[in-house]
C-alpha cells in the first residue's frame, strides 16, 4: 500500500525553484490583485513547462505560496497530479467537502459549486473564509460585469469568460453577511484577477 | 516649542555601529562563540528557548550573543526569527514518562520507585563565589582535579537514567483516589493554537498553558510566589520533577505510523496541591503543570503554581488573588508584547505629547486655583 502511494512520484511535478522568493513575488502579485479588484496580474515565478500545461500557472503558484499543513484544500475535480503536487510541495492536507475547505480550486467554471457551499467564516473570525481559485477561459470576450467597492476609484469593467450567472447573483446574496464571505481569485494562465468578498459585481 | 524631529538616518545607522561595538566590548579579548554559550551558558539557552518558542540551542546561543546577553532582547530575536519558519504540521504529544532522566526529584514521598536522582542542580550548593573559577580551567583543574571527577561521575549517571521508563509520583495516589488523575478528554476538540490566534477569554486550560508555557520566568515566578504568601493560597508540593530528553514524534499520513524526528530536553515540574473540596467534589489533591525547553525548574514550578492558581474558576473556588484571574495573568505575560509597550515609549511622541499640553495649559486656565494665584500675584 505504502508503495502504492510513492510509486507515482516519477509523475510528480516540481514546484517552485527557488521557494523563498518564488513565493515571496506570487504573494506580493495576489495581494495586489486583491487590493485592486478587476485588475489582471501577472505572476513572475518561472514553473515548470508540465504545470503550465495542466494547470493555470497562476493558481498553481498561489497555492504554493499560502497553503500549509492548516489550509485544507479541495478540488472540485478528482485531479490525481494535482493533489499530489500540493500534498507533497504544501503538506496541505486535501478536503473532500468544500466546506471543510482553505483554499479550493475550481477548473470547470460553468460547473462550480454556489458560493455559499463554501466556508463564508464567523463575524468573530471573518478570516475563516475559503479562497476560491476560478479558472476562466479568457478575462474578455465574456458577459461584461461592472465592478465596484474598496480598491476601486470608481467602476471597473470586466468579462471574463465561462462563470454562470447564478454565481454572480447568489454571490451578491450573500452581501449582506459581511465581514463574512469568500474571495475569489479568476485565474488564467499566468494571470490573476482579485474579487474580494467586498467587492460589488453587477451585470451591465 | 516642541519641534518633531525629521531625519535621523543617519543617527540610527551611527547607533547601530555603536551597538555593535559595544556588543563587541574589548577586542583584544577573544569572540565569544556559539559552541561556548551553548555549552556553559545552558541555562540562559533554555529560557531563551522556552520563552521563545523554538527549541533551537544554536539559534538561542546566537540570539544571546547578539543581544549581548539581554535575555528578554534574545527571546524577541527568536520570536521574529519564528514568525518566517515554514510549519509543517504537529507532532505526537510528547511522553515524558518515557524521559531519559537526568535529574527527577520529588518532594512528597522519599521513597519513589525509581529513586530521587538529583542529576545537576544548584540546590546543594552553598551559593559561595567560587574564586576558582575566575582561574583559567586548566590550572583550576590541575590543582584540584575536580574536571576528572565530573567525568568518570557522568557514565554511572547516564547508566542509570537509561534503566527503566520512571512512573509518575501522582500515579502512586491514584490508588486511593486521592488525586486527580490527569486524563485526555475524549471526543475533545483540538486546542486552539496560540501561535496562530489571538488570546481570547474565556481561555480553556490548554490555551493558558500554551500562554505559560512561553511566559515571562520573572512574571510567572512573582505570581506565583504571591499563591505561596497567601494571595490565592493552594498549599503546593513539589510533587515531581524531571528532567531530561524525550523523544519527538510525529505522525506522517502517507505512512501512516509516527515517526521519530529527534530529540529535545525538558523541565517538567507537578504540583500537588490542597483542594479544599466543593459540594460535588470531596476534599482531595489537586495538580497544576509546567513544562519548559531545556533545563529550566524555576520556570517549570513557577508555571505550574500559576497554573492550578488559574484553575481556581473551574473548581469552585472563589477567585479573589491576581494570581487567579486570568485575563489578569495571561494578558500580561509575555514579555515580548509587555517590553515592546514599554520601551515603545522611547519613541517620539511629540505630537501626543503636544495635545497633552495644550489640554492641560487650558484646564490651568480655567481651573478656580490658577485663576486665584494669578490675583495674588497681581495683587503682590
Amino acid at each position: 500500500m505504502m508503495t502504492d502511494k510513492f510509486s507515482s512520484l516519477d509523475s510528480l511535478v516540481r514546484g517552485f525553484a527557488d521557494p523563498v522568493h518564488d513565493a515571496q513575488s506570487t504573494f506580493r502579485v495576489m495581494l495586489n490583485a486583491l487590493a485592486r479588484p478587476g485588475t489582471v496580474c501577472s505572476i513572475e515565478a518561472v514553473l515548470d513547462e508540465d504545470v503550465e500545461r495542466q494547470w493555470p500557472a497562476a493558481a498553481f503558484a498561489a497555492m504554493l505560496s499560502i497553503a500549509d499543513f492548516s489550509t485544507p484544500v479541495w478540488l472540485q475535480h478528482n485531479d490525481e497530479a494535482l493533489a499530489q503536487a500540493i500534498r507533497f510541495h504544501t503538506g496541505a492536507p486535501l478536503a473532500s467537502a468544500a466546506d471543510a475547505a482553505a483554499f479550493a480550486y475550481i477548473a470547470d467554471a460553468a460547473a462550480m459549486p454556489a458560493p455559499d457551499a463554501f466556508a463564508q467564516g464567523t463575524p468573530e473570525e471573518p478570516q475563516n473564509s475559503a479562497t476560491v481559485f476560478i479558472r476562466v477561459e479568457a478575462f474578455e470576450g465574456g458577459k461584461p460585469l461592472t465592478l465596484s467597492g474598496p480598491g476601486i476609484r470608481t467602476s471597473v469593467n470586466i468579462a471574463p469568460v465561462g462563470i454562470a450567472d447564478a454565481f454572480w447573483h447568489e454571490r451578491a446574496s450573500l452581501a449582506a453577511q459581511a465581514p463574512c464571505g469568500i474571495d475569489c481569485y479568476l485565474v488564467c494562465g499566468r494571470s490573476v484577477m482579485g474579487i474580494p468578498r467586498t467587492t460589488r459585481v453587477e451585470h451591465n | 516649542m516642541y519641534v518633531a524631529v525629521k531625519g535621523g538616518e543617519r543617527a540610527i545607522e551611527a547607533s547601530w555601529r555603536l551597538l555593535e561595538a559595544a556588543r563587541r566590548g574589548d577586542r583584544a579579548e577573544p569572540e565569544l562563540t556559539i559552541a561556548q554559550i551553548r555549552q556553559q551558558m545552558r541555562l540562559a539557552v533554555a529560557r531563551v528557548m522556552t520563552e521563545g518558542s523554538v527549541y533551537d540551542e544554536e539559534l538561542a546561543a546566537l540570539a544571546l550573543k547578539q543581544a549581548a546577553g539581554d535575555v528578554v532582547e534574545a527571546i524577541f530575536l527568536l520570536r521574529a526569527y519564528r514568525t518566517t519558519l515554514p510549519r509543517f504540521g504537529y507532532t505526537c504529544p510528547i511522553d515524558t514518562e518515557r524521559m531519559d532522566v537526568q535529574r527527577r526529584i520529588s518532594a512528597t514521598f522519599k521513597d519513589v520507585p525509581g529513586g530521587q536522582l538529583l542529576g545537576p542542580t544548584y540546590d546543594y550548593t552553598q551559593r559561595l563565589l567560587d574564586f576558582s573559577l575566575l582561574a583559567d580551567e586548566a590550572a583550576a583543574a590541575s590543582a584540584d582535579g575536580v574536571s576528572s571527577a565530573t567525568q568518570s561521575d557522568a557514565p554511572c549517571a547516564a547508566a542509570a537514567a537509561e534503566s527503566a521508563p520512571m512512573p509518575r509520583v501522582v500515579a502512586l495516589l491514584n490508588a486511593e483516589g486521592l488525586i486527580e488523575q490527569e486524563q485526555p478528554t475524549p471526543d475533545a476538540v483540538e486546542p486552539r493554537d496560540l501561535a496562530l490566534e489571538p488570546l481570547l477569554m474565556p481561555a480553556d486550560r490548554a490555551v493558558r498553558l500554551q500562554n505559560l508555557a512561553r511566559a515571562d520566568e520573572g512574571f510567572l515566578l512573582s505570581i506565583g510566589y504571591s499563591t505561596q504568601r497567601g494571595y490565592g493560597r493552594n498549599h503546593p508540593f513539589a510533587g515531581e520533577i524531571r528532567f531530561g530528553t524525550v523523544a519527538v514524534e510525529m505522525e506522517i499520513p502517507e505512512l501512516g505510523f509516527a515517526v521519530e524526528l529527534g530529540e529535545i530536553d525538558v523541565t517538567e515540574c507537578q504540583m500537588i496541591n490542597q483542594f479544599a473540596g466543593s459540594q460535588k467534589a470531596p476534599p482531595s489533591f489537586t495538580q497544576g503543570y509546567g513544562l519548559a525547553f531545556g533545563h529550566s525548574e524555576r520556570k517549570a514550578m513557577a508555571m505550574s503554581l500559576v497554573d492550578r492558581a488559574l484553575r481556581a474558576h473551574e473548581l469552585g473556588e472563589p477567585v479573589e488573588a491576581p494570581a487567579q484571574d486570568a485575563e489578569f495573568v495571561l494578558y500580561h505575560s509575555d514579555n515580548v508584547e509587555a517590553s515592546g509597550f514599554v520601551q515603545h515609549l522611547k519613541l517620539p511622541h511629540y505630537v501626543d505629547f503636544q495635545s497633552e499640553l495644550e489640554l492641560v495649559r487650558r484646564l490651568r486656565a480655567n481651573h478656580p486655583a490658577t485663576r486665584s494665584d494669578g490675583q495674588e500675584e497681581d495683587a503682590a
